[in-house]
């Protein structure tokens, strides 16, 4: 187990690597000038030239970036070129509002998700299967800046049951993890579905119902658990997902998250920013996966790792 | 539903009563967080609006446009104009407890201009060679050349002065630490999200009635308005035009209508045809309803250009409106040589000013009419920049959106970067290319000229000019809509895009 | 905003050819009603892509600045002045602080098949200027609304539909186009090349869901072409991941073996015997990414990195629409709708494909 973790984490290195010199290249490769976008519509162009030296946006690519790495080696992403905070206190302060989202969403997705897709299944080529099925793809539809915002109308606005924006209370965490949780809701629902299925399938469930056990405690007993084991995987990789996926449904509702400071970052060319942000979630997202895995092998005993 | 809402508003307001203003606290939101706290580093008005409230200037630009010692108590200048002797005011302290004396300003002043700090606006004040400190409350600022602007520049919030012993302390994490001699002084700054200051209790002046004032970052139109409408903010600014009426008919929320310094135009380049001909200049001029578009896409809200600069602004003189002309600007259109029309590109920003795109979308749509037929790019702001301000030769943006907020309050920083031939860019901000010498004439005395009655008219026969040679298609001068509570007494609304709450009361 | 659908490898990866596959999922999907309802969906959107200048009523860029934001169906009353049958409408002008005035001494039918504006339709051989409906009269009837530039709603939904067609078709080919051949050879060949094309592709997958198309929009500049391919490239990594697994499920086969052994060549084995049997959950997957690469877009849009103003793309319009939410929720309100349909329809349809193809059921 150690070992498969320690070999899974090596495998993760070269990617993570490559996610650094991707995004290092890219956001340097985009049209538009740091410089002159902090200069803004004012500037001449001895001031440009003083901010670039200012932050060494006049040095070359492969300097540049042998600065970069040899500094995150040392766990320093550099300043902002906008706010000159360092990076790494602007993560530390976004990313856990990130993580309260996204773990309020996947609450929210299981929470729903699982007994929707158990009644499905468990209704199998009923109406009421069609009915969770439908609602369910309506939900991976629902572009979720639009749902945000048709929330805020509603309930923020014209009902007045939750705060419009901004985080602080439970209260603000409402909507912002509904909306960010519809889309995996869904996914959940339909991974249990279909997972409920095949152990509902399985001869050892067809034996114990021959043998008259009772519907409901054999669903109890048997196929809830070992029909949770994928939706377990699901539920991870969904939340990893939901990290990422935060930036647009941070934006509706002013959600301080990593995902619109990365925005903000792109659009305002602030490189250090842009790099760091993207490290952090490609990490997150990489450690949840393999989390995801041990937990597997744990909840799964037929599962080795060798 | 309209009256589940208002229960629902009751409520609401009541339980954020309990946790804002029953401290008597304002809050005020914003489209966007403070970039910094660095006084000297503030390049955008939100962020301006927040510093001023922990910062101050030496000279203080009145709302009506006149200058007022601040910090300073008084000024003179010697006779050939080039050494400005600064009284500075007695007993002010800032945050931390540290009197102002002349070596703190002189130390601030030197940060400023230090090339090295490379900060944005430090051509404000780089006429100064130096700053030297003749008395434990005086110092003089020692020109090379007169420069008549300087009094105005010294009104503007990233000259304000900063506590050197602070920024050593901090170095770069003075941005988040600000020391200044404001009424507030930070309490907390929660990135993103809200900034939180409240009464500096050693203030020199009257200290501010509330408690505190707060500002929230909230980017999304819809989501800010829906904060003061809820009662969760007392403030909210950039309210769009099209919720004018909708907030005004809330019982207790009142929009203010201030204008702003900040003029909109399309400028045209003069090194791509046809725009080197004034006649196709002028027929867009001509061609564009300018009353249509302050009317129906900024409901009413702006005030149609008659000169290069808004009023409100030292050199400011009425020029005269292109009045709407569709006849007129198809006869120039023809006599250029363009009866059959023409077609061209309509550069535009999208969210960056007051319905940008909106207005570009209609000036596309009145252009149709008199036979021009014009394609709208839009890129984002940083690309934006950087495409129209290549050099001639490689510039290839033919007509582009743009808007210029002369924050100084006087004509030179809203002229001379513009129309004197020296600026074009990527030297200056003249994206038009535009170059006449009598401008350049007129531009060059103006800011030596110490007396402000001659200066008054050199700026007026440059605007003349301008509006005759049609570099720009004049449009209009934004307006500051700003929604506020019934409840807030005392709101400064400043012509510079800044909100102040330094006088503010907040009733129950 | 979600590419969670990805997963049609749960279950149709293994299809290997037996009996008459068609036949038995054509039998199959038959059977679900939300199949057809998706294929209805399609369908529908496709006719609106097809017939859009005769469908929709107006010119999508004409603006009118005297009717922004008009509500759906302003001055429309059922019945005429003297009680005659149908729908008739009346004049409607906004004032710019007011609201909306409806002048209702006048009133006009809407009819069916009226002349309205000359279009030109397939690149110019049809010259028309019939309209399925309209009205015949000073006056604009307005289904849908306007929105701020006082643009008829409808006919910009209408003529936007091919907009959001291109950006899944483009972002698909360009996922199947790349991704379907990387994976194959992958797979295939194995070795040093898999090795570098999974490391690429555990890159591309580090960067979750939206992130990518983020970010390389923002390294192209931002605008429609940019989004479809940077929605397309995102796409890459799923199909490689998807084709390789089946390439490799299959590879050892008897019958792939036999046509190595008879001394074909590995390039024309793999696309003839080894990549039609992945061809299922590829056709599965596509539909899926038609409906990702839909959303994906309208959120570049939203976030200002997508279309630009004044194409009538359904994101942009919401984008903008959202400004005036409070005030003309239609214009937000009908862009979402339409996108929720048409990602819902290939959603049902990849759905019910992945069921009907799946060798277990």
């Amino acid at each position: 187990m150690f070992q498969y973790t320690l070999r899974r984490i090596l495998i993760a290195l070269p990617a993570i690597f490559g996610v650094i010199v991707v995004v290092f290249a890219m956001v340097r490769l985009a049209p538009g000038d740091p410089a002159v976008m902090l200069a803004g519509e004012f500037a001449d162009q001895a001031t440009i030239e003083r901010i670039r030296e200012r932050f060494g946006l006049d040095r070359s690519m492969p300097e540049q970036f042998l600065t970069f790495v040899s500094n995150l080696a040392q766990g320093d992403l550099g300043r902002s070129t906008r706010t000159n905070r360092l990076v790494t206190e602007d993560l530390a302060q976004f990313f856990p509002n990130t993580l309260e989202l996204a773990l309020g969403a996947i609450l929210v997705a299981l929470a729903i998700g699982i007994p929707a897709g158990m009644l499905s299944a468990i209704k199998r080529n009923t109406w009421v299967d069609a009915a969770v099925t439908f609602v369910a793809l309506l939900g991976v539809s629902m572009p979720v800046f639009w749902f945000g915002l048709l929330a805020i109308l509603f309930f923020s606005v014209e009902l007045g049951w939750f705060p419009v924006a901004g985080r602080g209370s439970f209260a603000h965490l409402v909507l912002p993890a509904i909306t960010l949780g519809v889309s995996s809701t869904a996914i959940i629902a339909r991974m249990t579905r279909s997972s409920m299925l095949e152990v509902l399938d399985q001869d050892y469930v067809r034996t114990a119902r021959a043998k008259g056990v009772q519907a409901r405690s054999l669903i109890a007993k048997h196929a809830l658990r070992n029909a949770l084991v994928p939706v377990v995987t699901i539920g991870g990789l969904e939340f990893g997902r939901l990290l990422a996926g935060a930036v647009l449904t941070e934006t509706v509702f002013t959600w301080p998250g990593v995902g619109r400071l990365l925005v903000d970052s792109i659009l305002a060319r602030d490189y250090p920013v842009v790099q760091g942000a993207v490290l952090v979630i490609a990490i997150s997202f990489i450690l949840v996966n393999l989390l995801v895995d041990l937990v597997y092998g744990v909840i799964d005993p037929r599962i080795r790792y060798d | 539903m309209k009256r589940l809402a208002r229960i629902g508003f009751v409520l609401l307001a009541a339980l954020t009563l309990t946790a804002w203003a029953s401290a008597q606290n304002l809050v005020i939101a914003q489209g966007t967080d403070a970039v910094t706290l660095d006084a000297h580093d503030v390049t955008d008005s939100p962020t301006a609006s927040i510093v001023s409230h922990m910062y101050e200037t030496l000279f203080e630009l009145m709302p009506d446009g006149s200058i007022e010692p601040h910090l300073a108590e008084s000024y003179e200048v010697s006779d050939d104009s080039t050494v400005w002797t600064i009284n500075l005011r007695e007993g002010v302290t800032f945050h931390d407890g540290t009197p102002m004396t002349a070596e703190v300003v002189k130390g601030s002043m030197d940060r400023f201009l230090d090339p090295d700090n490379a900060f944005t606006f430090r051509f404000l004040l780089d006429r100064i060679d130096e700053v030297v400190v003749t008395g434990p409350l005086q110092i003089e600022l020692r020109l090379a050349t007169p420069f008549a602007p300087l009094l105005a520049h010294l009104t503007h919030n990233t000259t304000a002065i900063v506590l050197p012993s602070a920024v050593e302390e901090y170095g770069e994490a003075f941005g988040e630490n600000p020391v200044g001699t404001g009424p507030f002084q930070l309490e907390n700054w929660d990135r993103g999200s809200r900034i939180d200051m409240v009464t500096y209790e050693n203030y020199w002046g009257d200290v501010p009635a509330i408690d505190g004032v707060s500002f929230l970052a909230v980017p999304e139109n819809t989501t800010r308005m829906a904060l003061v409408e809820s009662g969760e903010a007392h403030v909210a600014v950039r309210v769009p035009p099209q919720d004018i009426a909708r907030l005004n008919a809330a019982p207790d929320i009142t929009v203010e209508n201030v204008s702003s310094l900040r003029t909109i135009y399309m400028y045209f380049n003069h090194t791509l045809e046809p725009f080197d001909d004034v006649r196709v200049r002028q027929a867009f001029n001509y061609a564009v309803d300018k009353q249509e578009i302050a009317e129906f896409v900024l409901g009413g809200a702006v005030r149609p250009s008659d000169a290069a600069i808004a009023p409100g602004i030292f050199g400011y003189t009425d020029v005269g409106e292109y009045e709407y002309d569709p006849e007129r600007a198809r006869e120039l259109l023809a006599e250029a040589g363009f009866e059959d029309g023409l077609s061209t590109t309509l550069y535009s920003p999208s969210g960056r000013y007051l319905q940008d795109i909106q207005i570009t979308e209609a000036i596309q749509s009145q252009l149709a009419e008199v036979g021009i037929d014009a394609t709208i790019e839009t890129l984002e702001w940083s690309a934006y920049l950087d495409k129209t301000r290549e050099p001639a030769g490689e510039n290839d943006v033919p007509v582009a959106l743009l808007g210029w907020g002369t924050v100084t309050g006087d004509a030179d920083y809203g002229l001379y970067a513009l129309f004197h031939t020296s600026q074009h860019v990527p030297d200056g901000s003249n994206r038009a290319f535009y170059s006449n010498p009598v401008v350049d004439d007129l531009l060059d005395e103006a800011r030596v000229t110490p007396d402000p009655s001659v200066r008054e008219s050199l700026y007026a026969d440059a605007l003349q000019i301008v509006r005759d040679d049609a570099p720009w298609l004049f449009l209009h001068s934004e307006t500051q809509l700003v929604a506020v509570n019934d409840a807030v007494e005392g709101l400064v609304i400043h012509p510079t895009e800044r909100v102040l709450a330094w006088n503010v009361t907040v009733s129950e | 905003m979600t590419d969670a659908t990805t997963d049609a490898t749960a279950g149709a990866a293994n299809a290997a050819p037996a009996g008459k596959p068609p036949a038995r999922w054509r039998k199959r999907l038959r059977r679900n009603p939300l199949a057809a309802l998706g294929f209805g969906i399609i369908g529908f959107f496709l006719i609106n892509v097809a017939f859009a200048p005769f469908l929709a009523p107006y010119d999508p860029a004409a603006q009118e600045l005297r009717t922004t934001y008009l509500p759906p169906g302003t001055g429309v009353s059922l019945g005429g002045p003297d009680g005659e049958f149908g729908l008739w409408v009346s004049p409607a002008t906004r004032s710019p602080i007011g609201g909306v005035s409806v002048d209702e001494g006048e009133a006009y039918p809407v009819q069916w098949f009226v002349r309205g504006e000359r279009y030109e339709w397939l690149g110019g051989t049809i010259t028309s200027d019939l309209k399925l409906f309209g009205v015949d009269g000073p006056v604009r009837f307005h289904l849908l609304g306007t929105d701020e530039q006082g643009r008829d709603v409808l006919s910009r939904l209408i003529h936007g539909a091919w907009i959001s067609l291109f950006i899944g078709l483009i972002s698909v080919s360009i996922g199947v186009g790349v991704g379907v051949p990387l994976g194959a050879i992958s797979g295939f060949l194995g070795g040093a090349f898999d090795i570098i094309v999974q490391r690429v592709v555990d890159v591309m997958l580090a960067f979750p869901g939206i992130l990518l198309a983020i970010v390389l929009v923002a390294t192209f500049g931002t605008g429609l072409a940019n989004v479809m391919i940077a929605v397309g490239i995102a796409s890459i990594p799923v199909y490689a991941r998807l084709v390789r697994g089946s390439v490799l499920s299959v590879k050892s086969r008897e019958y792939v073996e036999a046509a190595r052994a008879m001394g074909k060549g590995a390039m024309p084995t793999l696309f003839r015997h080894v990549v039609p049997n992945a061809l299922a959950p590829i056709i599965v997957q596509s539909s899926l990414q038609m409906a990702i690469a839909i959303l994906f877009a309208a959120g570049l849009g939203f976030l200002g990195l997508g279309a630009r103003p004044p194409q009538p793309e359904w994101g942009l319009m919401l984008a903008r629409g959202r400004e005036y939410l409070a005030v003309a929720p239609h214009v937000a309100t009908f862009p979402g709708l339409a996108i929720v349909l048409v990602v819902l329809g290939f959603n049902l349809v990849g759905d019910a494909l992945r069921d009907a193809l799946d060798p277990r059921g």
